[in-house]
């Protein structure tokens, strides 16, 4: 019996996240809007950077920003931009990012990007990547409000658990 | 309880990638045990990164399920799994750096999808014939199970797939101008990585010798039969599931 279960909490295991990118995820929530930070972690910056920084000058101008948010950032529209939000009672995929800037600061790679607020007294913004090859990781002191309360929590997402944010006005 | 641990578990593998990539800046620095630490680091790293799904530990498990193998042979399996995984991670870092100029995520992104087709194309065919050895075996004991060298075949469709965690340390070693202790750290990544992967096919193999099993061979028939199975089961998940070909 005990190796019945040895087995099985390998097998549980194994179907867990398998992360290769992770993201640092800061959220300001505005009052007209909410503004997403995702500062990447260095391996993955540099990787990204070998495809972006055409001149190797490290720094992104904007021809090498425009060209990251369509070959990179928007392809990412299909998975929600890994953000889902949830009203109470279904959730709903991110479609419409604006404002998108990308810079290469103290060796990272840094997204800018905002979201429109939504209209719900409370709502939630769920952050996972379903195919589970990213992590995003939302920390207490990456959640800044101004007006509404809000709080970061784990969120089970079934066979992913991640993080989510609960912004009440 | 086990939702909390997949949270650890991504916030480690975090701590191992960011602790890598410090190490690496500090041989710049002149430190004297970045580079041992980052050996220790890899071989840590890639014990925890292969208990993630995508290692071939299902693959194996299912195999020595069907196959029943020596002690030895397991752990063979799991090492030699890894080593191929690594290698052929690094073909793809190479080949992407230095004859096609991308980073070699772009490049991972191109050739994965469909190695993890035809991967899982001669999977279904090794479980076929796994089927035909099992069936014709149908009514005699474990004790006429003799390990055969198909698990060398195993070692290729599971290794094959190149593995994106060993590309990204590669990649940003080579970045730093530290090409060759980005490959040991590969190789100590990989021997970490072959830990898992036999763990996997050892906790079956203890299964196999467990009371119940040894005293019915029937049951020992019916959990090879189970073995090729599974074997199956990924095998087709494979072909009819591509991973995509996203950014990252």
């Amino acid at each position: 019996m005990k190796k019945l279960l040895l087995i099985g909490w390998v097998c549980t295991v194994s179907l867990f996240a398998h992360p290769h990118v992770f993201l640092d995820t800061y959220v300001d929530v505005l009052p007209d809007k909410i503004d997403i930070r995702w500062v990447f972690d260095e391996m993955s910056s540099s990787m990204l950077m070998e495809d972006y920084d055409k001149n190797r000058d490290k720094t992104l101008d904007a021809n090498e920003v425009a060209f990251m948010e369509k070959d990179h950032f928007k392809t990412l529209e299909p998975y929600s931009y890994f953000m889902h939000l949830f009203d109470g009672k279904k959730e709903s995929d991110i479609q419409d990012v604006s404002n998108f800037s990308a810079v290469f600061e103290k060796r990272k790679l840094v997204y800018r990007f905002s979201i429109a607020k939504p209209s719900h007294k409370k709502y939630e913004l769920r952050f996972y990547d379903p195919e589970m090859f990213v992590a995003l990781i939302v920390k207490k002191n990456f959640l800044t409000c101004k007006k509404e309360k809000c709080r970061v929590e784990g969120y089970d997402a079934d066979f992913y658990y991640a993080y989510k944010v609960v912004i009440q006005e | 309880m086990f939702s909390s641990l997949a949270i650890y578990f991504a916030e480690a593998n975090r701590y191992f990638n960011a602790e890598l990539s410090n190490h690496f800046r500090s041989i710049d620095e002149g430190s004297t045990s970045a580079i041992a630490l980052i050996f220790i680091l890899s071989f840590a790293y890639g014990v925890l990164h292969a208990l993630g799904p995508g290692h071939g530990k299902a693959l194996v498990a299912g195999y020595v399920l069907a196959n029943p193998s020596k002690k030895m042979h397991v752990f063979q399996l799991g090492f030699l799994i890894a080593i191929v995984h690594a290698l052929s991670a690094l073909l793809v870092t190479l080949v992407a750096n230095y004859l096609i100029h991308v980073s070699a995520m772009k490049l991972f992104r191109s050739v994965n999808p469909p190695l993890f087709q035809i991967s899982g194309a001669f999977i279904v065919l090794l479980s076929f014939w796994l089927l035909y050895e099992v069936w014709q075996s149908r009514k005699i004991s474990k004790e006429r199970v003799k390990p055969h060298k198909s698990r060398f075949g195993v070692v290729l469709l599971a290794g094959i797939v190149p593995c994106p965690g060993v590309i990204t340390l590669c990649f940003f070693a080579i970045t730093l101008g530290h090409m060759e202790i980005g490959i040991i750290a590969a190789f100590f990544m990989s021997l970490g990585m072959g830990l898992s992967i036999s763990l996997a096919g050892l906790l079956v193999h203890a299964f196999q010798k467990s009371r119940p099993v040894v005293t019915q061979p029937r049951w020992f028939w019916v959990l090879r039969l189970l073995g090729v199975l599974c074997v199956m089961a990924l095998g087709i998940f494979f072909l009819l599931n591509p991973v995509s070909s996203r950014a990252f």
